[in-house]
């Protein structure tokens, strides 16, 4: 084997190593499990498909406002394995250990990222098209579109949270004011935008309005369907283009914070 | 990978199917509660915090539609209790309140009937158990209904356009329907859901035990004793 080729064996391993690592530790032996019965309970009893057109399609993976209680659950779980296991590493200086392994630190990141966002994500999507295929197929296969939609446009907010968090983590290098901010931001993303979409009706501001159906595109797609959340007439509504660029805009926000966050743990991390 | 990581991940793979299985045990479990719970009167289910009085909406007899193109071979009445936009996981219930004789089944748009028809429970409960997936070409599933306060239900499988039809040898003016449907809108058909639950236990507990075998066998080997002694934990 040729001398280029053994350190690349040997970084892929270490992934592969400090993800399992992470996974552990993320995930103990009741964490998922119970993880995977709350989501897969969650969305049997409150993802409802209430009629068969396109709209109720959308808010059966989106539920009102993108707040529902599989959304809740994948937020507690970012968090815990974010803000509590990433940022306790930092505190306790076990990242030190972590940061031993034959791997460059972008790698190590994506490591930890995998294991604290995207399996729970998996999780997620797993109760979420399984059981709306089981329970009925053909309106799943007829509607696929809106449904995936409604679970992008439902993801946005934990992967904004998830974002937030990651920057806040490498900011205090520490579990407890990064689990604070996260859920902080979080209600603040639920509850302060319906108050600020209700001002931007009511109060004639088209702007406000705009900039919420961008910080939650569930309204912008509530809007779309037309079933604006009962606010005020002449309201904004976008178009089906629109609000799927309000989507797409999010979600690179969140993909661009996460971008950042990656840099500034290189940087923090090889200094 | 080593041995022991890769019975770590089947025993794990194991216990998250059968944690998926308690959550369709549980609510398969509710959703059979309240079949079994089912009292005949408009608020049945407010024994449950979780269902409510669905609507009720008493339809008078010769107001259905008739289907086109439908001969039936001896001269019958027809009913049809449109369901297109019924919610999935909405029960329907068709109450008969007389004496009069009648066939009732499940049919696509076209008539053709979807389901076999079986009676259930101690209340002369006629339950459409499972959606045919083979529309039109199942056997007709007909109940022929003679008794009083006969109910008819039906758990709506899927957001499609079904129909109850129902006949009668008899004149129309002796048909009495109470139709009634809950807006329960998020229950898994029980069968269904048992059966899901079922098969993922299973299959996760034949993982689990799996996984479970090969990593004491993985840890037997690594202190180099032999498999058939290498009994503790």
């Amino acid at each position: 084997m040729s001398l280029r080729g053994e350190p690349k064996k040997r970084r892929g391993s270490a992934f592969t190593e400090l993800l399992s690592i992470y996974l552990h530790l993320d995930h103990r032996l009741p964490v998922l499990e119970a993880s995977a019965f709350l989501l897969f309970s969650g969305v049997l009893l409150f993802s409802s498909v209430s009629s068969g057109d396109t709209y109720s399609a959308f808010s059966y993976m989106a539920g009102p406002a993108g707040l529902s209680l599989t959304s809740l659950i994948l937020v507690v779980l970012i968090l815990k394995n974010l803000a509590s296991g990433w940022g306790n590493d930092f505190e306790k200086g076990t990242m030190q250990t972590f940061l031993t392994y034959p791997l460059s630190r972008g790698k190590a990141f994506l490591a930890r990222l995998v294991s604290s966002l995207l399996v729970p994500l998996g999780l997620l999507t797993l109760a979420q098209f399984s059981v709306v295929f089981l329970i009925a197929p053909g309106f799943a296969l007829a509607h696929f579109g809106s449904l995936l939609l409604g679970y992008l446009a439902a993801l946005t907010t934990p992967l904004l949270v998830a974002a937030v968090v990651v920057l806040s983590v490498l900011w205090a290098k520490s579990g407890g004011v990064p689990f604070a901010i996260g859920l902080v931001v979080y209600f603040m993303m639920l509850i302060f935008t319906a108050f600020l979409l209700s001002i931007g009706y009511n109060g004639g501001y088209p702007n406000l309005v705009w900039m919420v159906f961008f910080l939650n595109p569930v309204y912008a797609f509530s809007s779309y369907f037309g079933n604006p959340a009962g606010w005020g007439l002449g309201a904004p509504v976008p178009t089906y283009v629109q609000a799927v660029g309000l989507l797409a805009g999010n979600l690179l926000l969140s993909l661009a914070l996460l971008v950042v966050g990656a840099l500034l743990f290189v940087k923090r991390t090889e200094a | 990978m080593d041995r022991s990581s890769k019975a770590t991940v089947v025993f794990r793979v194991g216990t998250l199917l059968v944690a998926i299985a308690l959550a369709f045990g549980l609510i398969s479990y509710m959703s059979n509660l309240t079949v079994s719970g089912y009292h005949p009167s408009p608020c049945y289910y407010n024994f449950s915090p979780y269902y409510f009085c669905g609507n009720v909406d008493t339809v008078p007899a010769g107001t259905f539609t008739v289907l086109d193109g439908w001969n039936p071979a001896s001269p019958q009445q027809m009913y049809f209790f449109n369901m297109s936009s019924r919610p999935v996981g909405a029960e329907v219930y068709l109450l008969k309140t007389n004496q009069t004789t009648f066939d009732v089944w499940v049919a696509d748009k076209s008539g053709l009937p979807l389901a076999n028809v079986s009676l259930y429970g101690p209340q002369e409960l006629v339950w459409f158990s499972d959606y045919v997936a083979s529309h039109g070409q199942e056997v007709v599933g007909q109940y022929n209904v003679s008794r009083a306060n006969v109910v008819v239900k039906y758990f709506v499988p899927d957001v499609e356009p079904l129909m109850f039809v129902v006949t009668s040898g008899n004149a129309q003016s002796s048909l009495n329907f109470t139709y009634l449907e809950t807006n329960i809108g998020v229950m898994i058909n029980p069968s269904l859901g048992f059966r899901v639950a079922g098969y993922l236990a299973a299959s996760g507990a034949v993982l689990a035990v799996f996984g479970v075998v090969s990593r004491r066998k993985g840890a037997g080997r690594a202190r180099g004793v032999p498999i058939s002694s290498s009994a503790s934990p």
